[in-house]
């Protein structure tokens, strides 16, 4: 598709390296994304379908989000034929920018039915308060 | 090879199916927590989707793989008429909890349906499927008569 190839570098422009992913080659997937926040957190929520628990790394660092990992190929035969290959089988990665400060030592993650959620508890500063009118 | 990936929007929406698919690939892109826009198009996107499937052929069997992220196994239906084998169910979104702010909706929710035409005639008794780690795997066994014989020649 001819627009991808003008992606990486408006997105570049944009946000600086902060988020290295390597959209430009295809060698990874960005498997698709929800952000909730609630009062006292963000939660992450990502579709990792055929990926294992222990192929997943997640990190935090200077606000960004980065959850990676290799999608093993399922095993298959050598006489089969491939009729129809819609499945993305490779690595993946996908970085997010968070805007506010996040307790990085509260982290938390669990992999359910395929279905990753990552939450992100907000520091003391940054949740909502109710200040009194004197 | 007669595999029809069914569609059903091909035709009535075909424009604006092709629209948001855009829509969202920028929206990856720009990888930015408060973006908005997602409310205008999630309705569409709940309406309908097609799960990605991988569909191989060996000697003796078809395996047909879907990748179902988040969908529970009570909520997949798997039916074989006529050598049209049929997969659909539901994917539920979870109970709206209280306080909750939605800023990225990427991952798609609702009905989904593909069905497929298998080139040959399959056991619909020995049909077996099997859903691990968001990715259905259904094997479908050929009918004795559709598997390749190999025929003697004897030369006189």
């Amino acid at each position: 598709m001819l627009l991808q190839f003008d992606f990486p570098k408006t997105f570049n422009d944009l946000l600086e390296d902060t988020i290295q992913t390597d959209y430009a080659s295809s060698r990874v997937s960005v498997p698709a994304m929800d952000i909730a926040e609630y009062e006292n957190e963000y939660a992450a929520i990502v579709e990792l379908p055929g990926v294992k628990k222990e192929d997943v790394k997640i990190t935090y660092e200077k606000n960004v989000l980065t959850v990676e990992g290799v999608r093993k190929p399922y095993e298959i035969p050598q006489d089969a034929r491939l009729l129809l290959n819609e499945m993305h089988v490779r690595d993946f990665s996908r970085s997010i920018r968070v805007p506010v400060e996040i307790d990085a030592t509260a982290i938390s993650a669990k992999l359910e039915n395929s279905i990753l959620k990552v939450v992100l508890p907000k520091s003391q500063e940054a949740r909502a308060r109710t200040i009194a009118i004197k | 090879m007669s595999l029809i990936r069914w569609n059903p929007t091909h035709e009535v929406n075909r424009w604006p199916s092709d629209f948001f698919g855009i829509q969202r690939e920028i929206d990856r892109v720009f990888d930015n927590f408060f973006r908005g826009g997602v409310q205008a198009d999630e309705s569409f996107m709940t309406s309908y989707w097609a799960p990605a499937v991988d569909i191989a052929e060996q000697e003796n069997e078809y395996i047909v793989k879907m990748e179902l992220p988040g969908v529970n196994k009570e909520d997949v239906k798997i039916s074989l008429e006529s050598n049209i084998l049929t997969i659909k169910g539901e994917k539920k979104q979870e109970k709206e909890e209280k306080n909750k702010n939605l800023h990225r909706v990427e991952r798609s929710y609702g009905s989904f349906q593909r069905s497929f035409t298998l080139p040959t005639t399959v056991k619909s008794d020995k049909i077996d499927a099997v859903f691990m780690d968001g990715v259905l795997s259904v094997s479908l066994p050929k009918a004795e008569e559709a598997k390749p014989k190999q025929i003697e020649v004897k030369v006189k």
